[in-house]
């Protein structure tokens, strides 16, 4: 499965195309930038761990914290929209999933947030909070949003860029709306803590309300980056009350042929109403 | 990647649907959630395996919406004061222990002491299943667990509480041994116009109505100086609109007096329900005409228009019961919801615990 055609295109008009038309790149999958890909790849991105807001200094010149996104967006994020398309396109199967907010921890561009909107449909309402340390990626986020608008997709989607959970500043009262959260590669982060992460969501779903809420975790398979997942999996489930519906490593086809993806992930769920005993 | 869907994952009705019928169950929802029609298809399921189940509600109009609702089938449903009080006398050949004079306000500990009594009685029935929960005492789930049933469904919402005797949700599980609530968190009656009003009221520890309709009319505010504008604008309403009408009044004098008027205008159905002089069987709720109740009766019916009037029973909402009061009032309606001040204005007082005109329409 390729990239749906609205996202692919607001991922080649916002972020292919100014590496491609940027005067030190010479080949967008060379050199874009002016940084040979491998280098990109395992310096200037980190393996998607970096710190993008902070400049790189490489032997052929600087890069902004804003060239440093749009890296990620050409090498990393397309496999990731990717995963998470195919993820919620089962999760939805079709059936409503009426006004949910969406904690995306980790968030890079708004990954989930662009993958749910498809799954939904070019109608569908929902919050999105997109919660990254980088400035940068949040405000690419941005952009391909406000992009995805001028095509007709996510107008009713109401959006939330903050650098920790613990800035959610939530008003509505509390409600019923069921909160997906994300947790995409996030734990493959050596500076992310498990437990404060999982802890510091729930103090958030605890403010917006009751309701059904679903935690969807994808990270690779190798099992150096999901060696927190058991501390994950058992914060969620005994100190939060939710129940594993699933927790595997399976394959997503990136297109034609043999492409496909491996990938490790997990689905938690909690009912409505199961915190009413606090 | 096999991930299941949404459905598939989340509860409600479903998880309702999938308990097994020889296990107790609690089902917390709010108006509108379907907690009536799906206490119905339990109470079927159960009764098609051939066991005796038993319905028990708290007020006459619920007992007869529900008999209604289920048709031609034979279930048997019972209000709680009227199967308990036949019950008791059964097993122990006394009346239940109540305070001179206050016949409904049972003494709920000495009775069953008196029933340790007498346990060669057994279980009456194998299933019972208990709607609008929230409004019966909380020993009545002690009661039916120890006497009445060895399995209890039992669906509430703590909300709408309207009498002193009810019980929260904590307090049903704790003495029927239930476990936790499935909770119903989806409205599918009511206009999100009409939820606006409802929720206005709303308090307590469960989140408001999610209302799941599209927009239709905003609800009104009308004056008028004599019960006979009342009438004629009611009269008019069914004669263009039609559908199922309630009528709200504190005062069966009201009630009453509307009710004669009304059959002289009105060429359909014009029905008054007194507790009193109970005839609730004789009243086609479900075919289109007009329904006079007061706001003990009107608890789990729906209808597709709502006219509140001596609104002053209720307002200006100084005590939380006339919240919760005005909250189970507003969520009845399907689509259009009138209140009426007749035949003096609200007071001041009154009109500012209202919701503003942005939300309940002055005219």
């Amino acid at each position: 499965m390729g990239l749906p055609s609205w996202i692919d295109t607001i991922r080649r008009e916002l972020i292919v195309a100014p590496i491609r038309d940027d005067p030190r790149t010479l080949d967008p999958y060379e050199d874009p930038l002016g940084v040979p890909t491998r280098i990109v790849f395992n310096d200037v991105l980190g393996g998607g761990q970096a710190e993008f807001d902070e400049a790189w200094h490489g032997p052929r010149g600087k890069l902004s914290g804003a060239d440093r996104a749009l890296l990620y967006g050409l090498l990393i994020l397309k496999g990731h929209l990717q995963e998470l398309t195919a993820a919620f396109d089962m999760l939805t199967d079709r059936a409503e999933i009426w006004d949910p907010v969406v904690l995306d921890l980790g968030c890079g561009p708004g990954t989930g947030g662009l993958a749910l909107a498809n799954a939904l449909g070019r109608d569908a309402q929902f919050t999105y909070v997109g919660v990254d340390r980088a400035a940068s990626m949040a405000e690419l986020g941005e952009r391909l949003m406000q992009a995805a608008q001028t095509l007709g997709w996510m107008t009713s989607v109401e959006r939330f860029w903050l650098r920790d959970t613990g800035e959610l500043n939530w008003r509505e009262p509390i409600s019923w709306r069921p909160v997906i959260i994300i947790a995409s590669y996030l734990l493959a982060s050596p500076t992310v803590d498990a437990r404060a992460l999982v802890n510091g969501a729930m103090e958030q779903v605890r403010k917006i309300g009751r309701g059904d809420v679903a935690v969807l975790y994808t990270n690779s398979v190798r099992l150096e980056v999901n060696h927190q997942l058991p501390r994950f999996r058992d914060c969620l489930i005994e100190d939060h009350g939710f129940e594993l519906i699933d927790d595997n490593e399976g394959r997503i086809s990136t297109g034609g042929g043999q492409n496909e993806r491996r990938l490790r992930y997990a689905l938690f769920f909690r009912q409505a109403g199961r915190t009413l005993e606090d | 990647m096999r991930l299941p869907s949404w459905t598939e994952i989340t509860g409600g009705p479903r998880e309702v649907l999938e308990t097994p019928l020889d296990q107790s169950l609690l089902v917390a929802g709010p108006p509108g959630s379907g907690k009536t029609a799906l206490a119905i298809r339990r109470a079927h399921m159960v009764a098609d395996t051939g066991q005796r189940v038993l319905m028990i509600t708290f007020n006459r109009m619920l007992r007869r919406a529900i008999g209604l609702l289920e048709g031609t089938r034979a279930l048997e449903v019972e209000t709680m004061h009227a199967h308990v009080g036949r019950d008791f006398t059964r097993r122990t050949g006394a009346l239940i222990p109540a305070p001179p004079n206050r016949g409904y306000d049972w003494i709920w500990g000495e009775a069953l002491a008196m029933l340790d009594g007498h346990p060669e009685a057994g279980p009456s029935h194998d299933h019972l299943i208990v709607d609008e929960a929230q409004d019966l005492p909380s020993e009545f789930f002690r009661y039916a667990r120890l006497h009445l049933a060895p399995v209890v469904s039992v669906f509430a919402d703590e909300n709408q509480a309207i009498t002193r005797q009810s019980s929260t949700l904590q307090q049903i599980r704790r003495a029927g041994a239930l476990p936790p609530a499935i909770m119903l968190v989806d409205n599918h009656r009511n206009t999100p116009e009409i939820v606006a009003v409802a929720n206005h009221f709303h308090a307590g520890r469960l989140p408001t109505l999610r209302v799941r309709r599209p927009g239709g009319d905003r609800p009104r505010l009308v004056h008028h100086s004599d019960l006979g504008q009342t009438c004629a604008m009611i009269a008019r309403w069914f004669t263009t609109t039609g559908g199922s009408i309630g009528v709200v009044v504190e005062r069966n004098s009201t009630g009453w007096q509307l009710h004669r008027s009304l059959r002289a205008r009105v060429d359909g159905r014009v029905d008054m329900y007194d507790s009193k002089h109970p005839n609730e069987g004789r009243i086609e709720l479900f075919t289109p005409g007009i329904t006079i109740l007061n706001h003990r009766s009107i608890k789990g019916q729906e209808f597709d228009t709502l006219f509140v009037l001596e609104l002053e029973q209720f307002l200006p909402c100084s005590a939380a019961v006339q919240r919760q009061i005005m909250y189970m009032i507003c969520s009845r309606p399907r689509d259009y919801l009138f209140m009426v001040s007749v035949p003096s204005a609200l007071s001041a007082a009154a009109l500012a615990v209202l919701p503003g005109p942005d939300v309940l329409e002055r005219v």
